[in-house]
């Protein structure tokens, strides 16, 4: 008696095992979710370039020239390649928050240290600068 | 054991006073900040020749020196010039004129000013002191940023043609700390942007901001007052100033304020030797 409830509870158990294993791809799809995700980093991206852009937000322009941009300046880097460049995306996220961290005669301006961006704002140039 | 603590501790002091020796040496001189301004920026732009400087962009970029050449061939500053020397020449409110405030008659002292006064112990600029004249003679002073002050300026500097800057910081420990003020607002970081004077004017000379050329410090202050082709009209110093305040997100400070005093006798100091070039012209 005992042994046949064991057998059937693991039966059971096998039963439900098999069923979720076939169930979670149909449930949790990773192509759903990829498709969410590219959703929102296409909107992040085109938000991000339109701070990228703006002379009274990012104004990333006036320094660095950029695939895209007219009247460019030369003052920082071209901004290229820049997922061989940073691939860790925070360790990007970071310089443009805070330059001065990684080199305290830099000219370009602690965006997120002195609130001329918000970490939301600077999140979507990260996606945009990545996408270059 | 003992003697090993002990010559560490000589070690120690040893270093510690090599330190204070270091620290001592970094206090330079007016002087020896100038010379060593200059030649970083000969090293920066070595096609520059030491007088272009004063031209301040158009010295680096010859598209902009062919507009400057064109500009030049009616100057825009002529009227405030002729403008300029007729306030010059009329009585004060008391009969008194300009031309006895100053050495000279006022004619040909541009290249002195700033000048330290060691009754007040502050730095006094050419505009101050054209203000001071009125007020002493009873007259109200002059708007600070452009007209007629920048008109009487333009007419004194224009006086000066061909002298070349000479400003003292006197043996007075207050001429020094002025000079050593002036210094620490260019090089202090400012605004939201946070940027100092010398983030651009020394580290970005000569590289573009969009389509902006970064003019060099070196050579700046011997222009004003100027014609700015974005003012379309005569500026004083004090007005591109509160201009460059604005423009990295910082309060401009108050016309011929303290700070504002002291940052143009550094500037000054720093191009003594250059020609005066004001008034000027900047497409």
């Amino acid at each position: 008696m005992t042994i046949s409830l064991l057998h059937k509870v693991g039966g059971f158990a096998a039963a439900l095992a098999l069923a979720l294993a076939l169930a979670l791809p149909v449930l949790w799809s990773p192509h759903l979710a990829v498709a969410a995700e590219g959703a929102a980093n296409a909107a992040d991206v085109a938000a991000g370039k339109a701070l990228t852009f703006d002379r009274k937000k990012g104004n990333c322009l006036a320094c660095h020239a950029l695939s895209g941009g007219t009247q460019t300046g030369n003052a920082g880097p071209a901004l290229k390649d820049m997922k061989t460049r940073f691939p860790d995306s925070e360790f990007l996220y970071d310089r443009i928050y805070d330059e001065q961290k990684y080199n305290p005669m830099t000219v370009m301006p602690t965006y997120g240290k002195n609130h001329a961006l918000s970490e939301a704002e600077i999140r979507q140039i990260v996606a945009y600068l990545l996408s270059l | 054991m003992k003697s090993m603590i002990a010559a560490g501790l000589a070690v120690l002091a040893a270093a510690t006073v090599s330190m204070t020796a270091a620290v001592a040496e970094t206090a330079t001189t007016p002087e020896q900040d100038r010379v060593a301004l200059q030649r970083l920026y000969a090293g920066m732009l070595p096609g520059v020749k030491p007088d272009d400087f004063v031209t301040g962009s158009v010295a680096l970029d010859p598209a902009l020196r062919t507009q400057w050449e064109d500009i030049m061939q009616f100057p825009p500053f002529t009227f405030a010039v002729d403008h300029g020397k007729d306030l010059f020449q009329q009585p004060l409110a008391d009969g008194k004129h300009y031309a006895d405030c100053f050495d000279n008659g006022g004619v040909g002292i541009r290249q002195t000013y700033p000048r330290f006064d060691e009754k007040t112990g502050q730095v006094v600029t050419l505009e101050s002191a054209i203000n001071a004249c009125r007020v002493e003679h009873g007259d109200k002073p002059l708007a600070p940023y452009r007209g007629d002050l920048a008109a009487i300026s333009a007419y004194m500097a224009s006086t000066s043609e061909g002298k070349r800057f000479d400003v003292k910081v006197p043996d007075d420990p207050r001429a020094l700390a002025a000079y050593e003020d002036g210094k620490r607002v260019f090089y202090a970081r400012r605004g939201q942007l946070n940027f100092s004077c010398a983030s651009c004017h020394v580290q970005l000379a000569g590289k573009h901001l969009r389509l902006q050329v970064v003019s060099p410090a070196l050579g700046m202050v011997s222009q004003f007052p100027i014609y700015r082709s974005t003012w379309g009209e005569m500026g004083t110093l004090d007005r591109r100033f509160s201009e460059c305040f604005e423009q990295v997100r910082a309060m401009p400070l108050p016309a011929q304020s303290e700070e504002y005093r002291n940052l143009e006798y550094f500037l000054t100091y720093m191009s003594n030797g250059l020609p005066v070039a004001g008034p000027g012209a900047q497409p």
